[in-house]
C-alpha cells in the first residue's frame, strides 16, 4: 500500500508512503486512489509530508486521479508539499487545478 | 566527464543526488535554490524519459555551467525520438511556412514541436489562457516535455547521422 488513510470529519486524509513519487509507484498509487473514490470518499486530502520528490508518471496519476474524483462530484486536496514540489506544480500549473493547502487543518470544511 | 545513468528506477536516486551535488559545486555564487529545482525536475524528466522510452540499457549525461547557462544534455543509441507524428505530419507536409506541431493541449498548457532542420526540433510551451473556472477542465496526463519546456529557456532534440539521440536543455542561471 502507498497510502495510509485516516478519516477527518468529512475527508479523507491519505498519506503517500513513499519518498519517491514515480514510476515505479504511479499505477499503484493511482489504483488506490480510484479505489477510495468508488468507495465513496469523494473529498481526499493527500499529504504529501513524506515525499521527497515527484516525477511526470506520478504527476499523471494525480490529474487522472483528480479527472476521476471530479467526474463524480469529489475533490482532492494536496497538503504538506515540500518547496520544490510546489515549485513543480506552479510551473506547470497544475497549481491552478488542484487546491493547495499548507496542511490538512487549512482545508475548509464541506 | 560524462555522468552515466543506468536505465533503472533504482538508479535514479542515487543518480539525482550526485548530479545535483555536480551542479551545486560549478553553480557560481548567488544562484539561488530556483535553479537547483530547476536542474531536478529536468534531470529526473530526462532520466525517466530513458527508462521508459530509450530501449537501451544506459544514458550519458554531460552538465556544464558557462556563459549564463547550465546545459544538460542526455545521450543515447536507442530508439529514436518520433520527429514524424502521424496526423500532425499532414499538416506539416501541405504546409510551407508552419513547421510547428502540437504534440499535447489540454485547458492549461500547449506543447509544441518546432522543427529547426531535418535532425534537429526544439520543444516549447505555450500556457492556454481559456481555464477560468472550468468545473472540469481537459487535461493532458504526460507531463515529462511539458516539466523539461517550463524549466528551461531552449529545449531541443537531434538525431545525429551516428544514430545517437542528443536531448540538449538549457537553463539561465538566474
Amino acid at each position: 500500500m502507498i497510502l495510509e488513510t485516516k478519516t477527518l470529519g468529512n475527508i479523507l486524509a491519505a498519506t503517500i508512503t513513499q519518498p519517491e513519487a514515480n514510476l515505479t509507484n504511479a499505477e499503484q498509487f493511482k489504483h488506490e486512489m480510484l479505489t477510495l473514490i468508488n468507495e465513496g470518499n469523494l473529498r481526499i486530502a493527500l499529504n504529501f509530508a513524506q515525499v521527497s520528490y515527484i516525477d511526470s508518471s506520478f504527476l499523471g496519476a494525480m490529474v487522472s486521479s483528480l479527472k476521476y474524483a471530479l467526474g463524480k462530484g469529489g475533490e482532492i486536496y494536496l497538503t504538506d508539499l515540500k518547496k520544490d514540489i510546489t515549485e513543480l506544480l506552479r510551473l506547470i500549473r497544475m497549481d491552478k487545478v488542484f487546491k493547495v493547502y499548507d496542511s490538512i487543518n487549512n482545508v475548509p470544511a464541506a | 566527464m560524462p555522468f552515466i545513468f543506468k536505465h533503472s528506477t533504482d538508479a535514479l536516486l542515487p543518480f539525482l543526488q550526485e548530479t545535483a551535488q555536480h551542479i551545486k559545486n560549478n553553480l557560481p555564487e548567488g544562484i539561488g535554490e530556483i535553479m537547483m529545482h530547476k536542474s531536478k525536475f529536468v534531470l529526473t524528466e530526462l532520466c525517466t524519459n530513458g527508462i521508459k522510452h530509450a530501449g537501451v540499457p544506459q544514458s550519458s549525461f554531460e552538465i556544464t555551467v558557462d556563459a549564463g547557462y547550465l546545459t544538460i544534455l542526455r545521450k543515447d543509441n536507442g530508439v529514436p525520438f518520433n520527429l514524424e507524428p502521424k496526423q500532425k505530419e499532414q499538416q506539416l507536409l501541405k504546409s510551407e511556412t508552419r513547421s510547428d506541431v502540437t504534440l499535447a493541449e489540454d485547458d492549461i498548457n500547449r506543447l509544441i514541436m518546432q522543427r529547426i532542420n531535418n535532425q534537429t526540433v526544439c520543444f516549447f510551451v505555450e500556457e492556454v489562457p481559456a481555464l477560468g473556472k472550468k468545473a472540469n477542465p481537459t487535461l493532458v496526463e504526460h507531463f515529462g516535455f511539458i516539466i523539461i519546456c517550463r524549466s528551461c529557456s531552449s529545449f531541443t532534440y537531434s538525431r545525429l547521422p551516428s544514430g545517437e539521440n542528443v536531448f540538449s536543455v538549457s537553463i539561465p542561471l538566474t
